[in-house]
């Protein structure tokens, strides 16, 4: 069990440094949506059932909506490029 | 009689025609001259020459990273002298948990002690979250809404465009797994929202779920069927009429609980559908209000209309 | 002290110690990078660290997840871990979509006006039409 903690956690750094050093904002994305994913399995081990299930649908589900929709709508224009 | 000038000018400022200092500004935009202004730009900002600027942006950088590791060391250091994790006599073992453990279902009904405490004991708390989702929806409705004086034409060709290209590729598979999905998903969120009070769950992630099933309706089947059931009208009177729900029987809580007068509302058999007394229906409440600001979120972002 | 107690310590409050990095990298995205959008993120990244930090003191070991398996049985503290702290991150999560979605919506509008998420070029551009 503790192993799996220590993954968990690990995982979680190594999303959150991640995040930051993708070129396009898609990647970045994904990320969160992973970390959000890892942290509901969190959630579970630590017996929070409510966050575990909070987290999975708003935290995963709908940021990761709102963000893919947001990039969307900046694609549309000139000079996007996905700066960094 | 005349009405006095600050509240011609508040009526100018919330018509949006005009910001709150409007003379000054017109002014100054009037006698500046631009291309002295581009030099100035050029030669960077303040006194400083371009080296200068680089080794000053170097070195704000250092400072920054050696600050961040600072507040690292001097937080991870903290951490090493907290309680144990997982320990017995934590910070939160407190005669606050044991009376929610003890007797929160005896006092309030539910068996899911969480939401006995976000829905009743500190219900004044999850309600001004909801009126913070509320806020959230209607900021985002004021910055994103397609209407006369946020859009330019241009934005209004790009948007006609997508919806056009999305017309034209509107897929078949999707279409169809959503006829298949769309039962389970609708089923699993109004499990989670209406046993709120049993199981893992209640108002927030049933909510969430239930938008998350609108927002697969439109994708599935376009717009026109979700606003065949769904419209502006209906939007509307659900999301106010939900929090005004919510807000009476808050009301009603509170002022029972602090008059100590009997509450009529029966608190059931725990462990059954029909308990807990008002937790159910502000559940339900709860799951509304959010299911319809996820999808305002989800309609704004996406098509700047509902 | 030497640094194996430290080690001990730390992995002790492992959560916590975790909460708290990713707080400091949250942070360090924050003022690093120049994108707005990256901005949003990192601020999502430390509210989740917050949020370890809190739920991670109401664990407590060998206890059950807050919820009554039988209503006939009187609940003891011994039993279940603290449901109080989960209540309280429960509020924060939602918030934090709300907070998510608003700065979204900024990031857009700033956008359509600017054509750029850099937040050094909006500024550029901000002061040149403010002179």
């Amino acid at each position: 069990m503790i192993a799996l903690e220590y993954l968990l956690l690990i995982g979680l750094i190594v999303c959150a440094v991640a995040a930051n050093f993708t070129r396009n904002l898609l990647p970045t994305i994904l990320i969160y949506a992973t970390f959000g994913t890892m942290l509901s399995v969190i959630w579970l081990l630590l017996k929070a059932p409510d966050l575990a299930i909070t987290e999975a649908a708003v935290g995963v589900g709908i940021d990761t909506i709102l963000f893919l929709l947001a990039i969307r709508s900046m694609r549309h224009f000139v000079g996007t490029g996905d700066e960094k | 009689m005349k009405t006095p000038v600050w509240y011609q000018k508040l009526l100018r400022w919330t018509e949006g025609d005009s910001p709150v200092l409007p003379e000054p500004a017109a002014h100054r935009e009037q006698t500046r001259e631009p291309a002295a202004e581009e030099s100035a730009y050029e030669s960077g900002p303040g006194l400083l020459s371009a080296s200068a600027g680089r080794v000053r942006n170097v070195l704000l950088r250092v400072i920054t990273i050696a600050s961040c590791a600072v507040f690292l060391l001097i937080m991870l250091a903290t951490v090493a002298y907290l309680p144990r994790f997982g320990d017995a006599d934590n910070a939160p073992e407190n005669e606050t948990s044991r009376r929610y453990i003890e007797q929160g279902m005896q006092e309030v009904g539910a068996t899911n002690l969480v939401t006995n405490i976000i829905l009743v004991y500190r219900g004044f708390d999850t309600y001004g979250e909801s009126c913070v989702l509320f806020l959230g929806a209607t900021a985002v409705i004021m910055l994103l809404a397609v209407d006369a004086k946020n859009t330019t034409e241009e934005d209004r060709r790009v948007l006609a465009r997508s919806d056009a290209l999305d017309r034209e590729n509107r897929n078949q598979i999707l279409g169809h797994i959503t006829t298949i999905l769309m039962p389970v998903i609708l089923l699993y969120g109004l499990y989670i929202l209406c046993n709120g009070h049993l199981s893992p769950g209640g108002g927030f992630a049933g909510g969430s779920i239930l938008g998350g099933a609108l927002i697969l309706c439109e994708n599935g089947y376009g717009v026109g069927k979700v606003h065949s059931f769904f419209g502006h009208r209906i939007y509307h009177v659900v999301k106010v009429g939900a929090l005004i729900l919510y807000a009476v029987l808050i009301c009603y809580t509170i002022y029972v609980g602090a008059n100590g007068l009997p509450n009529v509302i029966p608190l059931g058999k725990p462990g059954s559908i029909l308990s807990a007394g008002i937790i159910l229906p502000i559940n339900v409440a709860v799951g509304l209000e959010v299911a319809c600001t996820m999808y305002a979120f989800y309609t704004y972002f996406g098509r700047g209309d509902l | 002290m030497d640094i194996n107690a430290i080690l001990q310590m730390l992995h002790a409050n492992r959560f916590e110690a975790a909460s708290v990095i990713l707080f400091v990298v949250g942070l360090g995205g924050m003022l690093f990078n120049r994108s707005l959008f990256k901005k949003v993120v990192s601020m999502g990244f430390m509210d989740s660290a917050i949020f370890l930090f809190l739920t991670s003191a109401g664990y407590v070991e060998g206890r059950l997840a807050p919820i009554i398996a039988d209503p006939a049985v009187t609940a003891t503290m011994e039993v279940y871990s603290h449901p109080l702290p989960a209540g309280l991150v429960l509020t924060g999560i939602v918030v934090s979509v709300s907070f998510t979605a608003f700065g979204l919506a900024l990031t857009q509008r700033l956008y359509k006006k600017y054509h750029s998420l850099n937040i050094d070029e909006i500024m550029m551009q901000a002061q040149k039409s403010e002179d």
